[in-house]
């Protein structure tokens, strides 16, 4: 989920709102800003098309009524025949007309309330030559937009002509720009609503006839405030009168908030969508990431749990082989996750020898790990019965073949160390060749032959090769996580760099300047066999009694005068402790006192034929009971167990067996 | 072992040198007795090299014995009496000194 990225901010419910609120109020407000923009150009343009559209418009009107004033003065005529000149002017007066003219079918005037004109013909006049086309018998009427007159400078004038039905000739008739002016004061105050339907738009305003002249200027735009809302003006002048067109403002102003009011509804209704849909994501993503972190929380704790279990496995002290100071085992495993695929082993074999194994399964992980524990159980089970390694392994083979569905395999090394003389008898599965350090520091491969790793082949063979340690010599396995080890670069660690670390004595060292900063790719597992040889060993036989204890010291002291006094101490005060109990409490006449100084560690045991008791059983001494409340024996084994490092009893023989093994480096 | 004692006003040292082991215990116990009913005891064990089971006993018993009247104090205690001591809990019941 992009939500819920670990190590990411999430960006969080608040900021999709806050998102989505802004962004709705950018578009609500940009179309505002063009929509208002549009009315008002549309508003401008069409207030200036009005201006045009008045003359037009009027001049229609006039045009109409002419024409019906035409025909009323046909039928008066009955006919085109010539008139008196004080007829026509009576016609003329009648009617509010400023021109009169009867055209006969030649085109000259055969009567006009002007006299002036009478036999002129219409063929010479530029303009009333337009007017000869009533004589073709696909034309009735004519009428002349309103223009300014030849003769009568700057005046308006506007001509309408008629023919007669049998087109014996045709009526002119003229009016002035008075007349428009005249119509113009007329709409204006009576019936200027009636121009509205020259306007190619309904409902969309009127012309008025301006009053108040103190604000006139010829094109401004205005805007006024009436009882029926917002209107919006231009002024111009129609020949000399003043005026102005108006338009309600809600015209396109309206269609502007319809069209925002449309967008912003859209734009609502998605972004509604939009915020509940990021909140159910954000809701789920969130418990999506709550069961990842509990999944992952359960996970980390299973498998700390199955680390402690598989670490737990791993013989991680010397055990029983800490008496054994002739050898000196030290086994380590670092995983690369959590459990690892590798496993080390060593235990002492019922005759004595020591088994030490060192295994590597393929893969890693869990499902390695879950292998090794089988492995490993499946080695001890047969090198705990076998004295010969070729034959613990062939029947270890065999086993996890039979139970290996998952199609694992194992290589291993394991030898039956022999402390005595150091003879190793010892079975290769696959595994790395081991190396010897002698005591003179050279470094020896153990490259006895080889078999195949275990848990594929049922009847693979494996073959006994022999090594023998000398005093001081180690014996070092490991795991190819080892020479396979890489720094930064990708570079292996290698065989020669692993043995020239081994050499130095400082293989961990080594590999950690070389692998620098890079992790860890492989499980790193090594077993490490010192052969001491032979310790020192002495033993005295003392009688149960107080003046032992002196005795006891100095023997003690004698035999461990090589040692750092501060070791010294404590065993001193260990031995003490232990002879204590042995004078005062199991009966016997004497006790033994054997020492034993190995390379690294010292061996001290107490024998006695006393009843068999064992001090380390004894009820552990509590510190939480009040010091007053608390018992006076007992303090003596918590000092012995806190000052040495491994204490075990047996009864052997009828005989009480106390050992104590302390350790010289520390 | 050697017990010197040195008596001062703020009660009395007891200079312990050599080992305090259970051998020794029986010439501790009089020297403590000695002490009487000093204010003070300082055990001096710069020169010792480790303390028995049952010297600790003896000074357990002589804290029971003389309650809060008396402050024991164990003074230049080493590394392998400081363990003793802590896994006694007995570092708790003594004021100890390095």
């Amino acid at each position: 989920m992009i939500f819920a990225m670990k190590g990411r901010k999430s960006f969080g419910l608040t900021g999709y709102i806050v998102t989505t609120v802004f962004f709705f109020a950018v578009i609500v407000t940009t179309s505002w800003i063009f929509a208002s923009r549009w009315a008002w150009k549309q508003t401008v343009s069409t207030l200036e098309w009005a201006e045009g559209n008045f003359i037009a418009t009027l001049d229609d009107e006039i045009a109409l009524e002419l024409r019906f004033v035409a025909i009323a003065l046909q039928e008066r005529l009955g006919g085109c025949h010539p008139c008196s000149a004080q007829e026509m002017q009576q016609y003329a007066a009648d009617y509010q007309l400023d021109e009169i003219n009867i055209v006969d079918a030649n085109g000259i005037v055969i009567a006009s309330n002007l006299p002036e004109i009478i036999g002129a013909d219409f063929h010479n006049t530029l303009h009333a030559r337009d007017f000869l086309v009533l004589m073709e018998p696909t034309r009735t009427a004519v009428s002349h937009r309103f223009r300014i007159s030849d003769d009568d400078q700057g005046a308006f004038h506007k001509y309408y002509g008629i023919h007669f039905p049998d087109k014996s000739g045709f009526l002119q008739l003229g009016v002035s720009y008075r007349r428009f002016t005249e119509q113009v004061h007329l709409y204006s105050e009576y019936e200027y609503k009636a121009l509205l339907n020259g306007w190619k738009f309904e409902n969309v305003g009127h012309y008025q006839e301006v009053e108040d002249l103190s604000d006139f200027r010829p094109g401004k735009i205005f805007e006024r405030r009436t009882p029926d809302g917002i209107v919006y003006g231009r002024y111009f002048y129609f020949y000399d009168i003043p005026l102005s067109a108006l338009l309600p403002r809600s015209r396109f102003f309206a269609q502007r908030d319809m069209t925002v009011i449309l967008i912003a509804l859209a734009l609502g209704v998605l972004s509604a969508f939009f915020i509940f849909f990021i909140f159910r994501l954000e809701r789920s993503s969130r418990k999506l990431a709550e069961l990842h972190a509990q999944a992952e929380a359960r996970n980390a704790a299973d498998l700390a749990l199955a680390r402690r279990i598989q670490m737990s496995v791993l013989p991680r002290r010397g055990g029983i082989l800490t008496e054994n100071l002739r050898l000196s085992l030290r086994g380590e495993m670092r995983p690369a996750r959590e459990v690892g695929g590798d496993f080390y082993d060593f235990f002492r074999a019922p005759d004595g020898r020591v088994v030490v194994v060192i295994a590597d399964v393929a893969g890693k992980g869990i499902p390695a790990a879950m292998f090794a524990m089988q492995a490993i159980r499946v080695l001890r089970y047969y090198f705990g019965r076998c004295t010969d390694p070729a034959e613990a392994v062939t029947m270890a083979n065999r086993d996890l073949c039979a139970e290996n569905d998952a199609e694992m395999f194992v290589t291993v090394w394991a030898g039956i160390l022999n402390p005595a003389d150091g003879r190793i008898e010892y079975v290769n599965a696959g595994h790395n060749r081991p190396f010897i350090r002698r005591a003179d520091g050279s470094i020896e491969k153990v490259a006895g032959k080889g078999g195949l790793f275990l848990g594929m082949f049922e009847n693979a063979d494996y073959v006994r090769n022999t090594a023998v340690l000398r005093k001081n010599d180690r014996l070092f396995l490991y795991t190819d996580g080892f020479t396979e080890a890489m720094n930064p670069q990708k570079q292996c660690f290698g065989e020669a760099r692993f043995c020239a670390a081994l050499r130095s004595g400082d293989l961990e060292g080594a590999l950690k300047r070389f692998v620098g900063n890079a992790e860890q790719s492989d499980d790193l597992t090594s077993v490490a066999i010192d052969f001491f040889g032979a310790p020192e060993a002495a033993e005295r036989t003392f009688p149960c009694e107080e003046a032992s204890f002196a005795a006891a010291q100095d023997f003690l002291r004698e035999k461990l005068r090589n040692i750092a006094p501060a070791v010294t101490a404590k065993i001193l005060n260990a031995a003490d402790e232990v002879i204590v109990n042995i004078v005062s409490y199991s009966g016997a006449s004497d006790f033994l006192l054997r020492t034993e100084c190995g390379r690294d560690r010292v061996k001290i045991e107490f024998r006695d034929a006393g009843k068999p008791y064992n001090p380390l059983k004894h009820s552990p001494y509590d510190m939480h009971v009040p010091i007053a409340e608390r018992p006076v024996g007992g303090l003596g084994l918590v000092i012995v167990r806190r000052l040495i490092h491994w204490v075990t009893y047996r009864h052997i023989g009828g005989r009480n067996v106390l050992v104590m093994v302390q350790k010289l480096d520390g | 072992m050697e017990i010197t004692r040195i008596d001062d006003d703020n009660g009395v040292t007891l200079r312990l040198h050599g080992c305090l082991d259970t051998a020794a215990a029986a010439e501790f116990a009089t020297a403590l007795e000695a002490t009487g009913t000093a204010k003070r005891i300082t055990l001096d064990m710069k020169e010792l090299e480790f303390i028995a089971s049952s010297a600790l006993r003896l000074l357990v018993a002589t804290r029971k014995k003389r309650g809060n009247e008396c402050e024991i104090v164990l003074s230049g205690v080493n590394d392998v009496v400081g363990e003793v001591l802590d896994v006694t809990g007995l570092n708790e019941v003594f004021t100890v000194v390095k």
